[in-house]
């Protein structure tokens, strides 16, 4: 009856259960917004646009006024910091791993007399480039800013002396190392998931009881798997969450077997479609606007190109048996890893298997790739601006693209983090699109044709859920503006709640993957090397476009776009 | 059933001791290389978090996104 398949069938429980999430997000994080936004925001922005007007370059005062703007955030309220410890995972550690999730007031006092002359040299170093930098800002000041050399050499000044500034601010964390205690808080959320997904699974059939039972096992190997992500060495080489709860769970189910109280609570689709219904509201339509054409081109023209090519040639040339296999690891290779993986993957109903093999491509790609192209981009000599683009367009993990370009240089990591965030807009239009081809296309199977009644039992239904959220957030985010949206949504409802929650959903569903796949079934996926080939090759052509396209984009056709990063 | 049961021990304990062995001496020794390591001091120093999916973690590169944002605004948005 289609009255109660609202209620039985896992696509409808994800967009139910996401947007809960996301209205209680919207609600907490408006109704409670920081004192006076707007009329600090106003202010702020009429001092900056005065700055912006005195000279052609971004000045010291125009940095102080932008960063006392950035400051004002949702999740630095009260409500907002009450989520961001709800939903907050165990925290980064090198050699002691207690401290990941408990520093206690002694271990903060020796990291603080640890850092404590690193930090203070850093302020010298800090307070002498910000001297030099006004120094030199002042001698442009005085030739009333006509003189190019004197602007030239204040905005260079300047930059050093912001690079100084961020290595304070990072030194400065962790010399205000405070206590923390992150159990109590994880102990609330296994509490919060188990409440929300239990009722879902009885719903659904699954006794309350049973789910409960399997879900703190679960729930707790995930815990360690974000554990295992914050060690220093694993950080450094981009190795996160999502391989080890793989890992992890393939352990268990191939030496000791994953317990029988514990599978009913493996709801892989439903962790999955729930973070992606959440993920749908991190696809802010309107940013594109604010960001410039050549990034657009960049990343809209040759990802699809490497997508569809890469398709294509798995199926005519590799003849890979698996369409959806295909699919997925074409996806997590030109748009943007493990996001485009896991929604492509949900979209053309790909199993478990597949997503775990082009997940593991992508991670092992993205540790080797972050680390060797920023030193090929340094041995050739490449241009900042053009290193940048190259990397955003091909690095497969965002952060893994920030740490890249931000190797490179302040205007590449601008560059390669606009272009991914742009590649990133795609993965709803992506998933759209393979749901439809596969509903339609796909899945004929001998048929001539099949009407819309077909097409809609087989589309995936969270993707509504995906877009829905999507155009939601997009409207009012293009609404409220983008300062006030900065601070109740970048840095409130999505950067303060959700966008932890659906890492944490992502991490429970690869959890259950790893506890239920077999070795010898994911073996056989391997077979020939075939993904294997597929991921270099695509990727090759990525990075051979990529490269084409940017030095297109920002050299020839918008030099003067290229002349203002 | 003992002797299987024990062999699943065993086969775990020895994936435990590989993870180990990744995280403390694989991993380590492959990013003793001069280029590989200032990529990890530059990463450690500024707590990047390079596994993120999606958004980073990290508040520098996130003021970042935000900045070029600012500065399309300001340069194009009358346009």
């Amino acid at each position: 009856m289609a009255g109660s398949s609202f209620f039985k069938h896992e696509d409808y429980w994800a967009i139910w259960l996401g947007a809960i999430l996301l209205l209680f997000g919207l609600g907490a994080f408006f109704l409670n917004p920081p004192d006076q936004l707007e009329e600090r925001h106003l202010e702020l922005s009429a001092q900056l646009k005065t700055e912006e007007e005195k000279a052609p370059f971004r000045t010291i005062e125009w940095y102080t006024l932008f960063d006392q703007q950035q400051k004002i955030k949702g999740s630095s309220e009260p409500i907002g910091k009450t989520l961001k410890s709800l939903t907050s995972k165990p925290g980064g550690w090198k050699n002691n791993p207690l401290t990941s999730f408990v520093t206690t007031h002694k271990q903060a006092e020796a990291q603080r007399a640890a850092q404590e002359s690193a930090y203070q040299q850093a302020q010298t170093e800090e307070e002498s480039a910000r001297a030099a930098a006004a120094q030199a800002q002042a001698t442009a000041a005085a030739g009333q800013f006509e003189n190019e050399n004197a602007n030239q050499a204040a905005e260079t000044a300047i930059l050093a002396w912001r690079a100084s500034w961020e290595n304070l601010k990072a030194k400065q964390k962790k010399y205000e190392a405070k206590h923390t205690n992150v159990i109590p808080w994880l102990l609330h959320l296994l509490v919060l998931f188990g409440i929300l997904f239990g009722i879902a699974s009885w719903v659904m059939g699954t006794p309350f009881r049973k789910f409960a039972l399997g879900f703190v096992s679960v729930f707790t190997i995930g815990v360690l798997s974000y554990f295992l992500a914050g060690q220093a060495n694993m950080k450094a080489i981009g190795f996160g969450y999502a391989a080890w709860a793989i890992i992890i769970g393939l352990l268990i189910s191939n030496t000791i077997g994953t317990p029988s109280w514990v599978k009913p609570a493996l709801s892989t689709e439903l962790y999955i479609k729930t973070g992606l219904v959440l993920l749908g509201a991190e696809i802010l339509l309107g940013k594109i606007l604010a960001i410039g054409l050549p990034g657009i081109f960049v990343a809209w023209i040759v990802t699809p190109i490497v997508l569809i090519s890469t398709y294509w040639f798995g199926q005519k040339v590799l003849k890979i048996s698996s369409k959806s296999l295909n699919i997925t690891i074409s996806a997590d290779m030109s748009v943007c890893g493990v996001s485009a993986a896991v929604a492509t993957a949900a979209a053309s109903k790909a199993s478990k298997e597949e997503l775990t093999v082009a997940i593991g491509l992508s991670m092992i790609f993205t540790s080797i790739m972050m680390i060797v192209m920023p030193a090929v981009i340094n041995g050739l000599g490449m241009p900042e601006v053009l290193g940048g683009a190259w990397i955003g367009g091909t690095i497969d993990a965002t952060g893994a693209v920030v740490a890249a370009g931000a190797f490179l240089g302040e205007k590449a990591l601008s560059v390669a983090a606009t272009i991914k965030m742009i590649q990133n807009m795609l993965i709803g239009l992506i998933a759209f699109g393979v749901a439809v081809y596969f509903a339609t296309k796909v899945e004929k199977t001998g048929q001539a044709s099949i009407g819309w009644g077909e097409i809609w039992r087989r589309f995936p239904k969270f993707i509504l859920g995906f877009v829905g959220a999507s155009i939601l957030f997009s409207l009012i985010y293009s609404g409220i503006g983008p300062d006030k949206a900065y601070t109740l949504i970048d840095q409130g409802v999505i950067g303060g709640f959700t966008k932890n929650l659906r890492g944490w959903l992502f991490c429970l569903a690869f959890v259950s993957i790893g506890l239920s796949i077999n070795f010898k079934e994911l073996k056989g996926h391997f077979t020939g090397g075939k993904p294997l080939i597929l991921y270099i090759l695509g990727q090759s052509l990525n990075l051979a476009l990529t490269l084409l396209m940017a030095y297109i984009m920002f050299y020839l056709v918008f030099p003067g776009v290229t002349e203002q990063i | 059933m003992q002797y299987i049961l024990m062999k699943a021990f065993v086969k775990l304990g020895l994936g435990i001791l590989g993870i180990i062995l990744f995280i403390w001496g694989i991993v380590p020794l492959c990013l003793q290389g001069q280029q590989a390591t200032q990529v990890k001091e530059f990463i450690e120093e500024r707590d990047l978090d390079a596994g993120a999916l999606f958004y980073t973690d990290s508040p520098e590169a996130g003021s970042s996104i935000y900045f070029i944002q600012k500065n399309e605004i300001a340069t194009y948005g009358s346009e």
